[in-house]
C-alpha cells in the first residue's frame, strides 16, 4: 500500500489541535509555553501536551514539538527537564534549530528530531551535513524551488518537510532581527513583530516602501510537490483560527486524496482553490517553488490584509427525531442565505436556510450575535465539529 | 589572557596598509559571488595576491550567504583552493561549507558566522567539537552574556564593536521589486528608508538584499570589558576620513591610554552613541513555567 504523503498542521491550542486532526492532518505541531518561536500563541502547558498526544494517538496521529527559539545562555536552564518532560507526555517529534539541542536529544532520547525552517536549509550538502548529525527530517527553506527538491531527494535520502500554505517571511527564517531593532523584541526567541508588513518612506519616490510578501499557496501545484517524493506539506499557521485550519486542512486533505486515488481534476483543484480564497486574508502565491520570487510575490500599495465574514457557526450537536442542529453562531446570517455545512470527514452539503430558533426554540428571522446558541431545522444529518459557512460559488 | 585585535570589514583593498598601520591587526574580506552584506567582494586571485604581498596580515574570508544547488560546485572549488592559501579562516553562514571542510579534510580553519544565531556557549561548544575553531557573536547579545559564552568555550570570539548592524537579509530584490511594481528603475543599490522618524539603510545585491540599522554602533565603552579576541570594525556606510580617526582611537582605548573618557568622548562625537545591546537585553522572550 502506498505511504501518503503527511499533512501537517499548525495548532495554537487543545481546541485547534482537535480540528485540524479530525479535519484530515495526520499530524499537528504545537509549542510549549517554553522554547517556541510564537511567543503570543495561546501554546500548550504540560497537561495540554499529554491531552494532546493521547488524542492524536488514538486516532493514529502524531504531535510535533516546536523547540525552536534560538537559545540564549539564560534559556539552556531548564530545557533538559522540559524535554524530559515532554517526551514523557508522549511527543512524537521534536522541531528544533540549534545544533546543540538536536545532539543532546538524540543521544538522550528515542524520539524524533526535525530541522526547523529556522536553519534556512538551501542544498545538498547541508541537507549530508545534517543527515550525519541524525536528523530524521528536514524543514526546507522556503526559498527552495521544486527542481531544487528533487535535486535533494536525487543524492540524499532524508525526509524532507516543505511549507504548502500560508503567510510568508520576507526575509531568510533565522536571518532576521527587525523586530529587536525595531520593538527590543526578540524575533528568534518567539518575538516577531512583523516589521517586515510596516510601510517605510523611501528617499527619491512619493510611493510608500514596503516588503510585505503575499501568502503561499500550492494546491495548482500539490501533485509536483508530491510527485517530488517530499514526506511532509505543512501548513503555516500556529495563531490561525479553527475555522481557518478545518477550511484548509480539508481542502488540501481531499486534493491529497484525489491525488492518490487518481481522481484530480484542475475542475477539483479550481473549486478547492475557491474555498482556499475564501479563508484568504490575503492575496496568494507560489513564491519559489516555480520561479525566484519577483515583484508579483509581493505588496507594494494599498490594504493587505482582507476581513472575512463567511465563518456562520460551529456545530454543537444534531437531534434525529426533531431534525434540529444546533450551533455556536460566528457571523451574522438570515433566513433564505446561501449556505453550506463542511464537516470533519470532508463530506459539503448545500442548503438555504429555512427556518432559525433561538435557544429556547422561539422562532428568529435573523442571528445577529456572535456566540450565541442558535437552532436550525434541517432535514440531514451532520457531525458535532461541523462547520456552517457562507456557500462557496 | 585574550590579545585583543582590532578587525577591520574595509570598503575597498586600497587603504588596508594603512589601516594596519593605525591599528588594524586583521582583516576581513569578502568572497565573490558568496558573500552577504559586504561592500566589497574578492575573488580567489585577489585574494592570492593580496596575502602573497603582505604575509603577516590576519585575513578572514567571508562565505557567509545563503548557498543553493547550482551554487555547490564552485563552492567546493573555491574553498579547495582557499585552503592552499595562508588565510587565517573562512566565515560560514551555510553548513554546505563546514560539510565541504569534513569531507575533503581541509585546513583552512572556520569562523561560525551564522550573524543572529550565535547566542550561547553550548551551540559554540558544539561548533568547536566538529573543529570550528572562531566564533562571530550575534549583534543582539549583551555584553554579559558575550562574556559568559567567552568564559565558557575554548571558541575564539568575533564580536562587532564599530559599524550599521545589519538587522536583516532577504533572497528577494526588494528594491528592484519595488521599483518594477511602479514601472520605474532603481537610480543605485543603496537606498535610505524611514518609518516613524527613525532611518534604515537598504542594500541590494546580486543575492538579494540586506538591511541595516540606521545609527552605527559605537563600541568604545566596552573596549576594555568584552572578551572576544578578534574587536571587528565595519566600515559600511562611513567616511574613510572618519574610519580612520575612530580606528586610530578605539586603538588608544584598547593600549589603555590614560584619558580613556575623553577617547571615548571623541568616538561619541564621530560616529553618536549608540551602544546597541550590549546593554540592553530583548525582551518578549519565552515564557517561563506554568
Amino acid at each position: 500500500m502506498i505511504k501518503k504523503v503527511e499533512l501537517l498542521s499548525p495548532a495554537g491550542d487543545l481546541e485547534r489541535l482537535k480540528i485540524a486532526l479530525l479535519y484530515g492532518a495526520d499530524a499537528v505541531y504545537i509549542g510549549g509555553r517554553e522554547y517556541s518561536l510564537r511567543a503570543n500563541a495561546d501554546n500548550f502547558s504540560l497537561d495540554e501536551i499529554k491531552e494532546a498526544c493521547t488524542f492524536a494517538h488514538n486516532l493514529k496521529k502524531k504531535v510535533y514539538l516546536t523547540l525552536n527559539i534560538v537559545f540564549h545562555n539564560e534559556d539552556l536552564t531548564g530545557v533538559y527537564d522540559f524535554i524530559k518532560a515532554v517526551v514523557d507526555a508522549g511527543i512524537d517529534a521534536f522541531i528544533v534549530s540549534d545544533p546543540f539541542m538536536i545532539k543532546y536529544i538524540k543521544e538522550n532520547f528515542n524520539v524524533e528530531v526535525h530541522l526547523s525552517t529556522q536553519a534556512s536549509t538551501t542544498n545538498i550538502e547541508a541537507v549530508k551535513y545534517w543527515k550525519n548529525e541524525k536528523v530524521d527530517r528536514i524543514v526546507l527553506a522556503r526559498e527552495v524551488s521544486i527542481r531544487e527538491i528533487e535535486e535533494i531527494l536525487k543524492e540524499v535520502d532524508i525526509d524532507l518537510e516543505v511549507f504548502i500554505h500560508g503567510a510568508m517571511c520576507t526575509f531568510y527564517s533565522g536571518r532576521c532581527c527587525l523586530s529587536n531593532y525595531f520593538t527590543n523584541r526578540d524575533s528568534n526567541r518567539g518575538g516577531c513583530a512583523q516589521v517586515c508588513r510596516f510601510a517605510f518612506d523611501i528617499e527619491d519616490d512619493s510611493n510608500p516602501f514596503t516588503m510585505a510578501t503575499k501568502d503561499l499557496n500550492m494546491a495548482k501545484y500539490l501533485d509536483k510537490l508530491i510527485a517530488s517524493s517530499v514526506k511532509s506539506l505543512k501548513i503555516e499557521g500556529r495563531m490561525r483560527s479553527s475555522y481557518y485550519l478545518a477550511t484548509v486542512i480539508s481542502s488540501y486533505r481531499r486534493l491529497i486524496d484525489d491525488y492518490y486515488n487518481n481522481t484530480l481534476t484542475l475542475e477539483k483543484i479550481e473549486k478547492e482553490e475557491k474555498i482556499l480564497s475564501r479563508v484568504a486574508n490575503r492575496e496568494t502565491s507560489t513564491h519559489y517553488y516555480m520561479k525566484k520570487a519577483d515583484y508579483t510575490d509581493q505588496y507594494y500599495t494599498g490594504r493587505q490584509e482582507l476581513s472575512n465574514q463567511d465563518f456562520l457557526g460551529l456545530v454543537l450537536s444534531y437531534d434525529k427525531k426533531e431534525k434540529i442542529l444546533t450551533l455556536t453562531e460566528r457571523n451574522y446570517f438570515q433566513e433564505g442565505d446561501d449556505v453550506e455545512i463542511f464537516t470533519p470527514s470532508g463530506k459539503i452539503y448545500s442548503f438555504t436556510i429555512d427556518e432559525i430558533y433561538d435557544s429556547q426554540m422561539n422562532r428568529i428571522k435573523v442571528a445577529r450575535h456572535p456566540e450565541e446558541i442558535i437552532k436550525l431545522k434541517i432535514d440531514f444529518e451532520v457531525e458535532k465539529d461541523s462547520m456552517m459557512r457562507i456557500k462557496v460559488i | 589572557m585574550i590579545i585583543l585585535k582590532l578587525t577591520v570589514i574595509p570598503n575597498s583593498v586600497d587603504n588596508i596598509l594603512e589601516y594596519k598601520k593605525i591599528g588594524a591587526d586583521a582583516f576581513i574580506f569578502g568572497l565573490k559571488d558568496f558573500c552577504s552584506g559586504y561592500m566589497m567582494a574578492l575573488d580567489i586571485e585577489k585574494i592570492k595576491g593580496i596575502v602573497e604581498n603582505n604575509p603577516s596580515l590576519e585575513i578572514f574570508i567571508a562565505i557567509n550567504k545563503n548557498i543553493f544547488n547550482d551554487e555547490l560546485a564552485t563552492l567546493e572549488d573555491n574553498l579547495n583552493q582557499l585552503d592552499k592559501i595562508n588565510i587565517k579562516g573562512v566565515l560560514f553562514y551555510d553548513l554546505a561549507v563546514l560539510n565541504i571542510k569534513i569531507r575533503n579534510k581541509l585546513k583552512v580553519d572556520l569562523v561560525w558566522n551564522q550573524t543572529h544565531m550565535v547566542t550561547n556557549y553550548n551551540t559554540c561548544n558544539y561548533y568547536y567539537s566538529k573543529g570550528v575553531n572562531y566564533g562571530m557573536l550575534s549583534g543582539e547579545i549583551t555584553l554579559e552574556e558575550i562574556n559568559e559564552i567567552a568564559s565558557k568555550t575554548k571558541m575564539q570570539l568575533f564580536a562587532m564593536v564599530m559599524g550599521y548592524p545589519i538587522m536583516s537579509f532577504s533572497r528577494r530584490m526588494l528594491l528592484s521589486n519595488y521599483f518594477s511594481s511602479f514601472n520605474k528603475k532603481k537610480k543605485k543599490d543603496i537606498y535610505n528608508i524611514t518609518n516613524n522618524n527613525n532611518s534604515y539603510i537598504l542594500k541590494e545585491e546580486e543575492n538579494g538584499n540586506a538591511i541595516y540599522y540606521g545609527k552605527p554602533l559605537n563600541g568604545s565603552i566596552v573596549l576594555d570589558k568584552i572578551r572576544a579576541s578578534y574587536l571587528v570594525l565595519n566600515e559600511f556606510n562611513i567616511a574613510t576620513t572618519t574610519f580612520k580617526e575612530i580606528l586610530s582611537l578605539y586603538k588608544k582605548i584598547l593600549i589603555g591610554s590614560e584619558n580613556r573618557e575623553e577617547l571615548i568622548r571623541k568616538t561619541d562625537e564621530l560616529i553618536g552613541a549608540y551602544r546597541g545591546f550590549f546593554f540592553q537585553k530583548t525582551i518578549y522572550k519565552v515564557k517561563k513555567n506554568d
